[in-house]
């Protein structure tokens, strides 16, 4: 039925992520080791459980998106299948990046918290 | 941003540019990856492989829509997507080679006309004057109470020294008097343009020597000796730029004059003049108050308004009335911007045809956006399917816009080319001083631009119907609808009447502007000048300096031209004139009436001062209304006699008894003129201009120091009558003057019909333009009504089968059709009248003998339109009529 597509088509975007946290967690897989598109989706699910849940079809934008802005960077390599895949590690600029984001993260993250244990008067 | 940051995006952006098909494959590898380890993860959960590539593709999602996201990351995609969309536009036009053509052509249409008309007005008034500061620079005109509000004048010499002397508004204040000046002794005699100036007059303007030096203070003390500086042009021209002209002396009107120098190459002259003299005290005519003869400009100080400037010339225009009261007592002084002086005249009718163009490709517009709305139902199912494809709403609007823009650049390139072919032919018809006073007029890089952004604007304004329409695409209805035919028909056919009852609308406004003009010419063409212009040969002679006791052998030698001139085969008559009718010169002044008392101070009593020689009546051809032509006795004898024209006799003499009263001219009631004769009245400044109170008397009949006065400034016209095309008997006329004094200067050999033809130059122009723009609009709104009917009868065959089925008659289908065109053309009609009544007041300075709100040309017009309207609508209404029964009922 091709009804569904007449439905506005909007980019797919995780629902329960806030804005940029999917780039943070991102980065820092890739700050861990280089790794390829399919491991990054095999180690979001691994790390978050089921909390988070990240499409295999939105992390694939999110990762070009990380390149074009230069905080990765991809070579091809030969897999374990004996296939050419793309490996993607981060760059200086990317590592930056990462602590900024973490930084702010930090901050942002224990100020909510501090308003959430604000006792009702 | 960082530096850092471009060295990583910079080569990807140039890699995903350049590189499109080899980053698309990397994407599309790397996608197959994931699927492949998904599917073998799947299996490795003991899946069947079937259901494990099934359930992989699943957690991706679609696959072309990852990948079309992924490239939109690539920030280069745009121009990418393009150059795809261009592509694809133009491949479409290619494919429908009618429609292509006819959107181009009128869109080209109207974007040449706007980029011929802009490049004029880009010349014309966009252009600053070729001076430093051109803001500050202005021109002061002496005004008269006797003159009424319009009018203005020169300035006397004295009343110039007390405004420089008495003003602080200005850096400074200048006089010139323009002249000619007979230069012998280097070639054949010739007649050079030339400024008489007061000291500070090239300073004004900015003048750089390029040789020698300009003027300097001592060369305008009394009995300072005669002095010339040269323009670049007529150092070129004459003197083949030779270097060894300074301190050489030239022979100019009969006098030595030494050149000091010339201006810089990049100096402009103000009147188009080759060379400038000091004006000196030694001119006794720069000590006569009641002389108005010098052009006077001055540049404002920068901090200084034109008004404050005004004002305070006021004050002491109002102290020079008290002080003088014998010459001043009528005068004023104005100043006006010499930027705006230039542009004043021409701007209103170069704004009403820039507007009028505006409205031409307006309309293109509408045409090309209702043939578009037509190919839009066409394509809504492509639209549909590119949709359930995966294109984005925004891609698609784009994708559209980007195919009209192609349309225009299309559309544009070809109306260059037109106003590049286009520009020669406007500037053979347009009047020669509008032509000269503009910088080139030429495709620039300002106009270039100015149609690069048109077409732009163009592109997007007719474009935006259709792409917004298909944003409203409901894919399930589309897809679902059996044949091309479209659902939303209605809707379309609301806006496509609107656009088309905006078309006929600005039809109608374009025709009464049009007619107005085409009336008023016409008007004005059946004006006659008051003489017979048919076959008379005018010429303009230059005397030399004159000295009194030389005179009575000059005015003799000047009988003795025309003597011979008169012997010539085929020349029945010939006379002289200052000034001659149509050259845009005049000489006036005051007069008085013996045995009447002096005309009241403020009123003054003036007359066309009419310079002639024996004949000049008859040569000319206006009719004498009583008494006698001036003849060659009281031409030979100096008899104080005169004729004066209808409009003086009616004005000053109304019981009818002007023969044998007398006239006195000028100032000096001490000779009296006795009128021996009433002419008609010539039209002596064009056709449009009432004519004025005239005075015709011979040299002979003025006193001497008068003579020898004018006689040097004031070119001498020969009228000569022949019997055949007067530009045959040019040259022997020539040879004749000739042979009684080889240093004449003879210019500007004309018949007089070709004068007359040049004062109607810019009506000409004007009303051929809006005439050939308002035709254009007439097409465009047939062929917009046309169309538009076309599509409502296509849309309603099914209805209109079921109509004749039922048992309706052609001629009632055929009145169907045509009262909904009449509705939409009276709408039109209607709106586009009252748009007009409003707009036309703004050109009623440019009318003649009509009134803007003309009732016949509004009549006139609107009949016109409502026919051809109606002819385009009855195409498509007999096709509705002809419809068969049986085939559109099956038709869908």
């Amino acid at each position: 039925m091709i009804a569904s597509v007449t439905e506005d088509i909007e980019m797919s975007k995780p629902s329960d992520l806030v804005q940029g946290t999917l780039d943070m967690l991102l980065l820092k897989f890739l700050a861990l080791e280089p790794m390829n598109g399919f491991a990054v989706s095999q180690r979001l699910k691994q790390v978050s459980g089921d909390v988070l849940q990240v499409s295999d079809g939105s992390l694939y934008p999110a990762l070009h998106k990380l390149e074009q802005e230069g905080w990765i960077t991809a070579e091809w390599k030969t897999s374990e299948y004996g296939r050419r895949a793309k490996y993607y590690s981060l760059t200086r600029l990317g590592r930056r990046q990462l602590e900024k984001e973490a930084d702010n993260w930090g901050r942002l993250s224990s100020a909510i918290s501090r308003v959430i244990k604000l006792k009702e008067a | 941003m960082g530096p850092e940051h471009w060295l990583y995006t910079i080569p990807l952006r140039l890699r995903s540019l350049f590189c499109w098909a080899q980053v698309d494959q990397e994407l599309d590898d790397e996608l197959r990856d994931h699927l492949e380890r998904k599917t073998q993860e799947y299996v490795a959960k003991e899946m069947a492989p079937e259901e494990a590539r099934r359930l992989a593709q699943l957690d991706l999602g679609g696959v072309e829509k990852v990948k079309e996201e992924c490239r939109d990351t690539r920030h280069a995609s745009w121009i990418k997507d393009l150059v795809q969309d261009t592509r694809y536009g133009l491949r479409n036009l290619r494919k429908s080679p009618g429609f292509a053509s006819v959107a181009v052509l009128t869109l080209a249409l109207g974007i040449g006309a706007n980029t011929a008309i802009f490049s004029v007005v880009n010349g014309v008034l966009l252009r600053p004057l070729p001076y430093p500061e051109p803001q500050e620079l202005v021109q002061l005109h002496e005004t008269s109470t006797a003159w009424g509000s319009g009018g203005w004048g020169s300035a006397s010499g004295p009343d110039f020294e007390d405004w420089r002397g008495q003003s602080r508004s200005f850096t400074g204040l200048a006089a010139a008097f323009g002249s000619g000046l007979n230069l012998t002794g280097a070639g054949e005699a010739q007649r050079i343009r030339a400024l008489n100036v007061s000291v500070d007059f090239l300073r004004l303007l900015g003048a750089q020597p390029a040789e020698g030096r300009l003027f300097t203070d001592d060369d305008f003390k009394p009995g300072a000796p005669r002095v010339v500086v040269l323009s670049y042009g007529l150092w070129e021209r004459i003197f083949g730029a030779d270097q060894s002209i300074l301190g050489m002396k030239l022979t100019l009107s009969g006098q030595l004059y030494t050149v000091t120098g010339v201006t810089s190459r990049d100096f402009a002259p103000l009147r188009d003049e080759e060379l400038w003299t000091p004006v000196t005290p030694d001119n006794p005519t720069m000590h006569d108050r009641s002389s108005h003869w010098l052009d006077v400009i001055g540049r404002l100080k920068p901090d200084v308004s034109l008004q404050a400037a005004g004002t305070e010339l006021d004050t002491i225009a109002a102290r020079l009335r008290k002080q003088y009261p014998d010459t001043n007592s009528t005068r004023g002084v104005r100043a006006d911007s010499l930027e705006e002086l230039r542009v004043s005249n021409v701007r209103p009718a170069l704004l009403i045809l820039f507007a009028a163009v505006g409205f031409v490709l307006l309309m293109a517009c509408v045409n090309v956006a209702n043939l578009l709305l037509a190919r839009g139902s066409a394509r809504r199912k492509e639209m549909a399917l590119r949709a359930a494809l995966g294109a984005r709403r925004g891609r698609l609007v784009r994708q559209l816009l980007t195919e009209s823009v192609t349309l225009a650049i299309a559309g544009a390139a070809l109306g260059l080319a037109l106003a590049w072919a286009g520009i020669p032919a406007l500037l053979a018809i347009a009047p020669e001083d509008l032509v000269r006073s503009t910088g080139p007029v030429h495709i620039g890089a300002l106009v270039l631009l100015f149609t690069a952004t048109l077409s732009l604007l163009t592109g997007l304004l007719f474009g935006l119907a259709p792409a917004l329409q298909s944003r409203r695409l409901d894919l399930n209805e589309v897809l679902k609808e059996a044949g091309g035919r479209s659902g939303s028909g209605s809707a379309m056919s609301r806006l496509k009447s609107a656009l088309v009852v905006f078309e006929i609308g600005s039809a109608m406004l374009l025709l009464v502007g049009g007619g107005l003009m085409v009336r008023s010419f016409a008007s004005l063409l059946r004006v006659t000048p008051g003489f017979d212009p048919h076959n008379v040969l005018s010429m303009q002679l230059y005397m030399p300096n004159t000295t009194t006791a030389e005179l009575p052998p000059r005015l003799a030698s000047i009988r003795e031209m025309l003597h011979r001139v008169r012997g010539l085969a085929g020349v029945i008559s010939a006379s002289s004139v200052v000034y001659l009718p149509f050259s845009g010169n005049n000489i006036n002044g005051d007069f008085a009436i013996a045995r009447q008392p002096p005309p009241k101070a403020e009123q003054g009593q003036e007359a066309e001062m009419r310079i002639v020689s024996a004949g000049y009546l008859s040569t000319m051809r206006v009719p004498l209304l009583s008494g006698r032509d001036l003849d060659d006795q009281d031409d030979a004898s100096g008899a104080h006699v005169a004729v004066i024209n209808r409009a003086l006799a009616e004005r000053y003499f109304p019981k009818g008894d002007a023969i044998d009263q007398s006239v006195s001219l000028w100032d000096g009631p001490d000779r009296w003129l006795r009128i021996v004769g009433i002419a008609a009245d010539e039209r002596q400044f064009g056709l449009a201009e009432p004519p004025r109170a005239s005075i015709y008397f011979c040299m002979s009949a003025m006193k001497t120091s008068d003579v020898s006065q004018f006689l040097p400034i004031s070119p001498l016209s020969f009228v000569v009558r022949t019997a055949t095309a007067p530009a045959n008997s040019a040259k022997p006329i020539v040879a004749a003057i000739h042979s009684i004094d080889a240093d004449m200067p003879v210019t500007e050999v004309l018949p007089i019909e070709d004068l007359i033809s040049e004062s109607l130059a810019r009506p000409r122009l004007e009303s051929t333009l809006l005439g050939i723009f308002a035709s254009l609009a007439v097409v465009l709104a047939a062929v917009g009504l046309y169309s538009v009917m076309a599509y409502i009868v296509t849309q309603g065959t099914h209805e209109i089968g079921i109509r004749m089925a039922l048992g309706a008659e052609q001629k009632d289908i055929l009145s169907l059709v045509l009262t909904q065109g009449t509705k939409l053309i009276s709408v039109g009609v209607v709106a586009g009248s009252g748009a007009a009544l409003g707009l036309t007041r703004l050109m009623s300075d440019l009318l003649f003998g009509v009134t803007a709100s003309d009732p016949v040309t509004l009549g006139a017009v609107a009949i016109l339109l409502i026919i051809v309207a109606l002819a385009a609508c009855y195409v498509p209404a007999r096709r509705a009529m002809r419809v068969d029964p049986m085939v559109a009922l099956r038709y869908e």
